[in-house]
């Protein structure tokens, strides 16, 4: 069962989630722990590393329990993989894991981490998922059969609080890692100085990294926030216009509306921007997943046939720039 | 076919316990890169007439992963697996005379070959096209007299003996020149050009290899040189053809004016995904960082010679993208011709495009040009 290589874009993540069955979930890249507080709920974070392959040194895991773990079995599934281990272990009102992942849930909840890994690599569900944003054959570069010999490869992460404590599921380590306790509230901050512990790290050795958070989907959250605030201006609004108040009170009144008034542009603000960022993820989507090989023939073609191939010519018959002119990897 | 990058004369040594002991038959060590740019080290057993035909001991060797290393005290090397010493290789020198100097050169010229496989086997392909244009200056010399002079010679500098081996595909008919002319000169770069035309052709693997007649023969085997010998240390790096990628050359300012045009859009739309049949899709496109990735990719397999052009109806002259895009202008004016042809009984028809001469028209084009599908 082959699992391709996938970009690790947000975009692709969120809608490799949707494609599973899962619901009111989005994955958005962080630059800064700042960030999180705006993206409330945060159900996990993703800590993604380029590293070369040497040995693990074992940290003290625990025995699972009420955590779902699963060890990396395929290289190419680990970002998959690092976000499974978030979403069967988050239990969220706003979370929807659909029927199929939860049946899948359901039956390794009793296997060991390498038997549920093994499942995970076996699933039709999510293999078929994960390797529909691969691209298209025969544009698949050596380049990434290159970095698999080289000894490099992409090392996925995750942070999750489960039951009052918070875990680091490292899918190459033979259990969770308990890292302290801790409650929904404050799991945020707690996580915080073991990732920048982690980033120091790395960027010591110029080890490139990602942070990537599972949150509640924002279109839905904006919108529901929106319907509240929209009918709380209503309310304001009905009482304003009610007459048999003293001016002090209408004043008063009218100051509050005016708040409600701005809440509501705000809101519609951020619900268009969300609307507008998930079309360009799909925008986005629909591109990788388009063989533009034949586009690309009938453009040519047509651009000769137009006679206005003398430019692209010349540009091509210059030599390349410094470096080998390649276009630059991903 | 295979680039040989070095051997030299040696048996082998087996383990037995904490000993070698020698295996006395006579052998060779040979360094060798096969077309999938592997690089194998091989022994095999050696008569009076030569090297035998097929190796008894093959195995591949990344760069990086052993170095040949002389034994203290012994007319003896081993190619040394740091990470595996079970692969330890053993042998004992067979060279003539060999000072311990000359044994020192000969470790040394083979490790250089070892981990720069590509640079050894351009030097070794440009020795012997050297000798062999040289060899070839005397009038009446036929190419396989150019070959034998080429095998038997030393490749400056090197201590081993480097064949002309199995890199050289059809030498051209050596011209009859006297040397130090400005044609000799000429000559060596057009022999250089077609042997290195035909080593690239053959390395790629691909089908035809390209024709390269005509003018800038020089350039194109300097630049051959210089991209061969440039193609080191990434072990799976083919040979690139020179220029730039097709994404430089298909900037979203050079694709816009034209897929501004409601026609093309049209014509384009089949190969569009469904729901970004647009104009403003299509701009979005040109501008986006998956397109140029695809373009990148599908650069990267032209250049390397990766694509079989032919199955699209072009006959490239290179791997350039320049050649490519010269091509495709080929194509399109041939179909063009054929298409008159077909028609061509037909007198002054509906003010149709047939009539608008065979050297295409410069400028903006206006209305779809007749395509065949």
């Amino acid at each position: 069962m082959e699992w391709t290589t996938i970009e690790s874009d947000p975009g692709v993540f969120t809608e490799l989630i949707e494609t599973i069955g899962v619901k009111g979930v989005q994955v958005e890249e962080l630059w800064s722990l700042d960030q999180l507080k705006e993206l409330s709920p945060v159900f996990g974070l993703v800590f993604l590393f380029k590293w070369k392959k040497e040995p693990i040194q074992p940290a003290m895991t625990t025995d699972s329990g009420q955590v779902f773990f699963a060890k990396q079995v395929i290289s190419n599934a680990c970002a998959t993989q690092a976000i499974l281990n978030i979403l069967l272990n988050v239990q969220a009102p706003g979370l929807d894991l659909g029927t199929e992942l939860s049946n899948f849930r359901e039956f390794v909840s009793d296997f060991d981490p390498t038997m549920k890994g093994l499942a995970i690599s076996n699933s039709d569900l999510i293999r078929e998922a994960h390797n529909s944003f691969a691209r298209p054959e025969p544009l698949v570069p050596d380049d990434d059969k290159d970095d698999e010999k080289s000894g490099d490869a992409y090392h996925f992460i995750s942070y999750v609080p489960v039951g009052g404590k918070l875990y680091e599921l490292d899918g190459l380590q033979e259990g969770p890692i308990q890292l302290c306790d801790c409650s929904d509230d404050d799991w945020l901050d707690k996580v915080g100085p073991h990732i920048t512990a982690r980033m120091e790290r790395y960027a010591a050795s110029e080890i490139r990294f990602n942070l990537m958070a599972l949150v509640g989907n924002r279109v839905d959250i904006y919108g529901s926030r929106l319907a509240a605030a929209t009918a709380h201006r209503d309310q304001l609004a009905a009482a304003a216009a009610a007459g048999g108040m003293s001016d002090e009170a209408l004043a008063q009144a009218q100051g509050k509306l005016l708040e409600a008034e701005t809440e509501v542009a705000n809101l519609q603000e951020a619900l268009a921007a969300e609307q507008a960022k998930h079309r360009t993820w799909h925008d986005e989507n629909v591109r990788r997943k388009h063989n533009y090989v034949p586009f690309l023939f009938q453009l040519l073609k047509l651009m000769a046939a137009r006679g206005q191939m003398g430019p692209l010519l010349e540009r091509a018959r210059r030599p390349a720039a410094a470096g080998g002119g390649n276009g630059t990897k991903q | 076919m295979e680039a040989q990058l070095a051997e030299f004369k040696a048996g082998k040594l087996t383990r037995s316990g904490a000993t070698l002991a020698p295996d006395p038959r006579k052998g060779v060590v040979r360094l060798c890169q096969t077309e999938d740019t592997l690089v194998h080290v091989q022994w095999y057993e050696r008569t009076a007439e030569g090297r035998a035909a097929e190796p008894l001991d093959d195995v591949i060797v990344f760069p990086g992963e052993a170095m040949l290393e002389k034994i203290p005290g012994q007319r003896a090397v081993v190619l040394k697996f740091p990470e595996d010493k079970t692969r330890n290789m053993f042998f004992w020198l067979q060279e003539v005379g060999g000072t311990p100097e000359q044994d020192e050169a000969l470790v040394a010229a083979f490790n250089t070959a070892l981990h720069q496989p590509e640079e050894a086997a351009a030097a070794a392909l440009a020795a012997a096209a050297a000798s062999a244009a040289a060899a070839a200056t005397s009038a009446g010399v036929t190419p396989s007299d150019a070959l034998e002079h080429a095998h038997m010679s030393t490749a400056p500098g090197a201590g081993v003996m480097q064949g002309a081996g199995g890199i050289i595909g059809q030498l051209p008919a050596a011209p009859a020149q006297t040397p130090g002319s400005t044609a000799a000169t000429n000559a060596q770069a057009t022999n250089l050009a077609a042997i290195l035309g035909n080593a690239l052709a053959a390395s790629l693997g691909g089908g035809a290899a390209p024709a390269y007649t005509g003018g800038g023969e020089e350039q194109l085997a300097h630049s051959l040189l210089a991209q061969l010998a440039a193609a080191q240390g990434h072990r799976r790096r083919a040979m690139m053809a020179p220029g730039p990628s097709l994404a430089d050359v298909l900037r979203p300012e050079a694709l816009m004016p034209v897929l501004r045009d409601p026609s093309v859009l049209q014509e384009l739309a089949p190969h569009l995904p469904e729901e970004h049949r647009t104009t403003e899709a299509l701009a979005a496109l040109a501008h986006s960082p998956q397109f140029q990735q695809q373009l990148s990719t599908f650069s990267q397999a032209l250049q390397t010679g990766q694509l079989d052009l032919s199955q699209f109806g072009l006959r490239a002259a290179g791997y350039s993208v320049a050649d490519f895009l010269a091509a495709i202008q080929d194509l399109v004016e041939r179909e063009r011709q054929e298409q008159a042809a077909a028609e061509g009984g037909d007198n002054g028809g509906s003010g149709g495009q047939q009539g608008q001469g065979q050297g295409g028209q410069p400028g903006a084009g206006e209305g779809a040009a007749p395509m065949e599908q």
